[in-house]
């Protein structure tokens, strides 16, 4: 007992109203006549007893008939062709005049004639002369299927799978006539009491003592000293709420960007229309390099060309591409165009940002970096989007060489993935020379193509003024960040889906 | 980065050793390559190789040289050219079209079918990534007994000739080529509007082909019965053609044909090709430790120099034909850190270090960020790549936009100006998802400025929205002023009227007299062009502007 007795302390004052209905009925509708409550609240009593397991709920779904308007009106004054032969019954009549006693509209003494004609009810003579046969008569005192079908139907509830044959057969006769009877889908609740919900029903509730709710006044004036709180079901489901969350891809590149803060990078930026001197130009790529075809790189329709930066750099970097210049380099050997140089372009890589600050009055030694979208006219798939982030930047200073190279690359692989073992390979970079790429050991995902590095050729640096030596850097964080948020496509990085945001867990680079 | 498709057997063969997995994943390294896919049922072994400037490495016959010369099983073939006898001459009526060949002959040559496969594709790598897909070099191999010498290169009129091009059964004029045959329409464009058309053609007046389309199926088709071969390479540079041709020879030398020389005789001047004498370039043992930070003798760098196919006289290096990816003695340098073996230098840390820094504007976006969070934001992230529908039709504005000119989808076609329209194209992607959606973004924009060098600027905007049933004008009111009193920031509104608000639910924030925001109501007409049943009230601010009133 001791059992039901905490049990009545946890409920509810609409359950302690319902509780006791039980013992009366265990359907649904019924517990909402007796208790004078509104459906909804009935229904939420009884889910709150349901998971305190008194009682379970079974929904029962049937198609019952229900009397449209032109059913009831027959109810009383009978179907239309009964009334019709009822006015014949004792005398032939002429069609008009049958019209005007009956007061039936034109349609439903068409539809008169045709039933009773098929069931050889009357016989229609010269000049519309109307008369009763003995089929009619016995119709008459019989009365029709479709009128005791409309009877039960006003008197109970009837369940259109458990329909008679012959109620089959009048109720489809009766769908064909406007308006008389239809089936309607029904829902009802039956209760099941379990065992405990058996002995709650008989036993007396008490007084409901219990505080619901704690309120401002109760407290002002401590008129809740001594009561008792209604417990409450702590295990019962609550509505969800969303927070405030970064986007997870957002998130990620920031702490990217904290990380490379952290090891003493300063962020550089650059534009995002870009002139082709620091994408391209600038970099030692040739103005006829496959490159710069407009399959590899956007091109934009207007404005087309920008201003390019002073003089003496641009001297410099037409120099060197056509003979090396000072550089003691053989240059491209072709004749390099200011036009091109000057077009305007979407930045299809990060590289380009460095130029554009090594031609200004840089701290030297330094290390400098910035994540920024690219943009490619790329076959779009998976692994390739036209808009994306890249992570790089340079590292510059008198003495630095092939070893610092390798030795940048692989203090950042271990510092951003964790990763113990690291390996390198020999790669090609345009703008590079001697060229690295790194693979490392991620504890999670394995080996993996991290980052590339290279030292800058002297074509590059030295027409921008930059006699040291420039390590320059790139690591790929898409392909990380796709691993780390676990997503197979790179177009998810950018999700519309504001469900798997809100559900999105907090990721770390 | 060309993938190479090579027969592994074959492969084993050229270097003359068969190597295990990781020994040929470590000799690859020689090569800058790596094994992309390796089927060893139908012995095809896919190699990737990242250098794009060194054509000398796209075939078997490339990567094996490389590969043995480092692994010290052989030295390089030095090609001894005999004259072939065959001349070419080149009219002057291609002058302005595609005025320059380099040719050669290949003799005794016995075509197996690796060294078919590996010929044509190496053809293929060298005219589409080297040559620019064909642009700068195309190349025709043809069977060198039916073509008679003198052979001519010269412009004809589009119907002046007919042959019939490879793969084809009939004679075709130079039109009908251009527009029927496969090769026709996807290079067709390389000769537009070209008032003749280069053409090879023999003594007899049998047509080599059709540069840079197509050979012709008598000439120009070999097979395994071919034993002489003429080759010649079309464009209008020889920095391009020269080393192509090399490249090709020097792998039909490796193969044991026997390379001849043909002479070409072009309108003003008379040469030999191919040309295979060594080149150099400057170099200096200090520097190469300097730029390595590897303490060499100068003895280990001969050695080293060596190993990579260098010769070292005086202050020179000399280097072999078929490379033309030397320029300056970095070049060199590169090649000598990977014959040492890039794992087997100990790295070493850059020793300076400095209190690293975001740029001041980042820094500020990500506090701005954490204000919002406080506030139940989620945050969303777009693409600056948009289209006019999102930016500015569904949006009932126009806006001058900055577009590209070859997108390669109509959903990324222009930068956005702002950022609500994508931040309404979300939510109207979300419609199914719960209600109250409270959105953010921060991000660039792409605004024309004449002004600045690169014609536009890229403020970074924040852009704040509530979809919500009661949604309204206040409650974007309410998160600016959080927004703005955690920043310490004081502001006005006006009354505006702006397309995409509602009339009379629009304001414009002024902070410090600078106009930093729009903030209102959404206009219904603008809801429902996104096809969103549901109020929207939200603010777009500047916070590039505001940050630059802020500081002074």
């Amino acid at each position: 007992m001791g059992d039901i007795k905490d049990l009545i302390k946890t409920l509810h004052p609409l359950e302690r109203k319902i509780v006791p209905l039980l013992r009366q009925t265990s359907v649904f509708s019924e517990l909402v006549n007796k208790s004078d409550l509104k459906e909804v609240e009935v229904m939420r009593a009884l889910q709150w007893l349901q998971s305190k397991e008194v009682l379970k709920i079974k929904e029962d779904v049937k198609e019952v008939l229900v009397l449209g308007e032109n059913g009831k009106k027959a109810l009383t004054k009978g179907l239309p062709e009964k009334v019709f032969l009822n006015t014949i019954k004792n005398k032939a009549k002429l069609l008009d005049k049958i019209k005007q006693e009956t007061g039936l509209s034109i349609q439903e003494i068409n539809a008169c004639i045709g039933v009773l004609k098929s069931r050889a009810a009357i016989h229609v003579g010269k000049g519309m002369v109307i008369t009763i046969t003995e089929n009619g008569r016995k119709l008459l005192e019989r009365g029709s299927l479709e009128e005791s079908l409309l009877k039960r139907i006003s008197l109970e509830e009837l369940d259109i799978s458990k329909l008679k044959d012959e109620e089959k057969f009048a109720f489809e006769n009766l769908k064909k006539r406007k308006d008389m009877a239809k089936a309607v889908i029904k829902k009802e609740w039956f209760i099941i009491l379990s065992d405990i919900g058996k002995k709650i029903v008989t036993t007396s509730l008490g007084s409901d003592k219990t505080i619901e709710k704690l309120t401002p006044a109760m407290l002002k004036t401590g008129s809740w000293k001594n009561k008792e709180f209604r417990a409450y079901d702590i295990k019962a489901k609550v509505p969800k709420v969303f927070g405030g969350k970064r986007q997870p891809y957002a998130e990620f590149v920031e702490e990217v960007r904290q990380k490379v803060v952290e090891m003493g990078f300063k962020e550089i930026w650059g534009p995002i229309i870009e002139l082709e001197f620091y994408n391209f130009d600038a970099l030692f790529q040739p103005q006829n390099h496959p490159a710069r075809t407009w399959s590899a790189t956007y091109r934009i329709k207007e404005p087309k060309y920008g201003r390019l930066p002073a003089k003496k750099i641009i001297q410099a970097v037409k120099a060197v591409h056509e003979n090396g210049g000072n550089t003691g380099s053989t240059g491209w050997q072709y004749k390099w165009s200011e036009k091109i140089a000057s077009q305007l372009m979407p930045r299809a890589h990060d590289t380009a940002i460095s130029p554009r600050f090594m031609a200004q009055d840089i701290e030297i030694p330094g290390k400098y970096f910035s994540l920024v979208r690219c943009f490619r006219p790329d076959v779009i798939d998976a692994t390739h989007a036209v808009e994306f982030n890249q992570l790089g930047g340079f590292v510059i200073g008198k003495d630095l060489n092939f070893k610092h190279l390798l030795g940048l690359l692989k203090d950042f692989v271990i510092e951003m993935t964790g990763a113990k073992e690291v390996k390198f390979f020999p790669d090609y970079f345009p703008f590079t020379e001697p060229s690295v790429q790194i693979s490392a050991k991620h504890p999670e995902f394995g080996w993996m193509e991290l980052a590339g590095a290279g030292v800058f050729r002297p074509e590059l640096s030295e027409p921008l003024g930059i006699k040291e030596p420039v390590i320059a850097w790139g690591f790929g964080i898409d392909r990380l960040a796709m691993l780390r948020l676990g997503v197979s496509d790179i177009r998810d990085l950018f999700s519309q889906n504001l469900e798997f945001l809100r559900k999105s867990k907090k990721v770390q680079v | 980065m060309p993938t190479i498709e090579v027969s592994y057997k074959d492969l084993c063969n050229l270097i003359g050793k068969k190597l295990g997995k990781e020994e040929l994943e470590e000799a690859l390294m020689y090569v800058k390559g790596e094994i992309d896919e390796w089927d060893k049922d139908n012995d095809l072994l896919k190699i990737e190789t990242a250098d794009t400037n060194r054509p000398d490495l796209w075939s078997a016959e490339g990567i094996a040289r490389e590969i043995k010369r480092h692994l010290k099983l052989g030295k390089d073939n030095i090609p001894k050219i005999k004259k072939s006898g065959i001349k070419v001459i080149v009219d002057k009526n291609l002058a302005k079209i595609r005025p320059l060949t380099v040719c050669a002959v290949i003799r005794g040559l016995k075509i197996t079918e690796d060294v078919l496969s590996q010929m044509i594709q190496l053809q293929e790598k060298v005219c589409e990534t080297f040559g620019s897909k064909r642009r700068e070099v195309a190349i025709g191999v043809y069977d060198l007994h039916r073509v008679t010498s003198p052979i001519y290169y010269k412009g004809y009129g589009l119907t002046e000739l007919k042959f019939v091009p490879l793969e084809f059964s009939k004679k075709l004029n130079l039109r009908q080529i251009l527009a029927q045959h496969p090769k026709g329409k996807e290079y067709g464009y390389l000769l537009e509007k070209a008032e003749k058309y280069p053409i090879f053609i023999d003594k007899k007046g049998e047509v080599l082909s059709m540069p840079p389309i197509i050979n012709s199926d008598y000439t120009g088709k070999v097979t395994k019965d071919t034993k002489d071969l003429f080759i010649e390479c079309s464009g209008f540079n020889f920095k391009f053609l020269v080393p192509a041709l090399n490249v090709i020879c020097m792998a039909l030398v490796d193969r044991g044909g026997k390379l001849e020389s043909v002479e070409v005789q072009f309108p003003d001047k008379k040469m030999i090709t191919p040309d295979f004498s060594e080149k150099s370039i400057k170099f200096d043992f200090e520097y190469v430790n300097n730029r390595s930070g590897l303490n060499l003798k100068n003895e280990e760098i001969e050695k080293l120099l060596k190993k990579a196919g260098y010769s070292v006289k005086g202050n020179k290096v000399f280097y072999p034909a078929y490379r033309q990816d030397i320029m300056h003695a970095v070049d060199v340098i590169e090649d000598i850190i990977i014959g040492y073996g890039y794992n087997n230098i100990e790295p070493e840390s850059i020793d300076f270090n400095f209190q690293g820094s975001m740029t001041l504007i980042n820094k500020f976006s990500s506090t701005v960020a954490s204000i919002m969070m406080g506030l139940g934001a989620q945050e969303v992230m777009n693409y600056t790549l948009t289209n006019k529908d999102i930016l500015l039709k569904k949006m009932l504005v126009s806006m001058n936009v900055i577009e590209v000119d070859n997108p390669v989808s109509m959903n990324w076609v222009v930068f956005r100006t702002w950022v609500l329209p994508g931040l309404l194209e979300f939510l109207s992607k979300n419609t199914n998802k719960e209600y109250p959606q409270q959105i953010f973004e921060i991000g660039e924009v792409v605004v024309r400025d004449d002004s600045a060098e690169t014609k536009s600027r890229n403020p970074i905007r924040i852009v704040y929205c509530l979809a919500s049933k009661d949604a309204t004008f206040t409650n974007a009111k309410q998160v600016l002023e959080f927004l703005f009193d955690s920043l310490g920031i004081t502001y006005v509104i006006d009354k505006t009227e702006h397309p995409s608000f509602i009339k009379g639910r629009c304001g414009r924030v002024k902070v410090k007299d600078k106009k930093v925001a729009y903030i209102g109501e959404i206009n219904p007409q603008v809801l429902e062009n996104f096809g969103i049943e549901m109020p929207v009230a939200g603010f777009e601010l500047n916070l590039t502007d505001l940050y630059e009133v802020i500081r002074k």
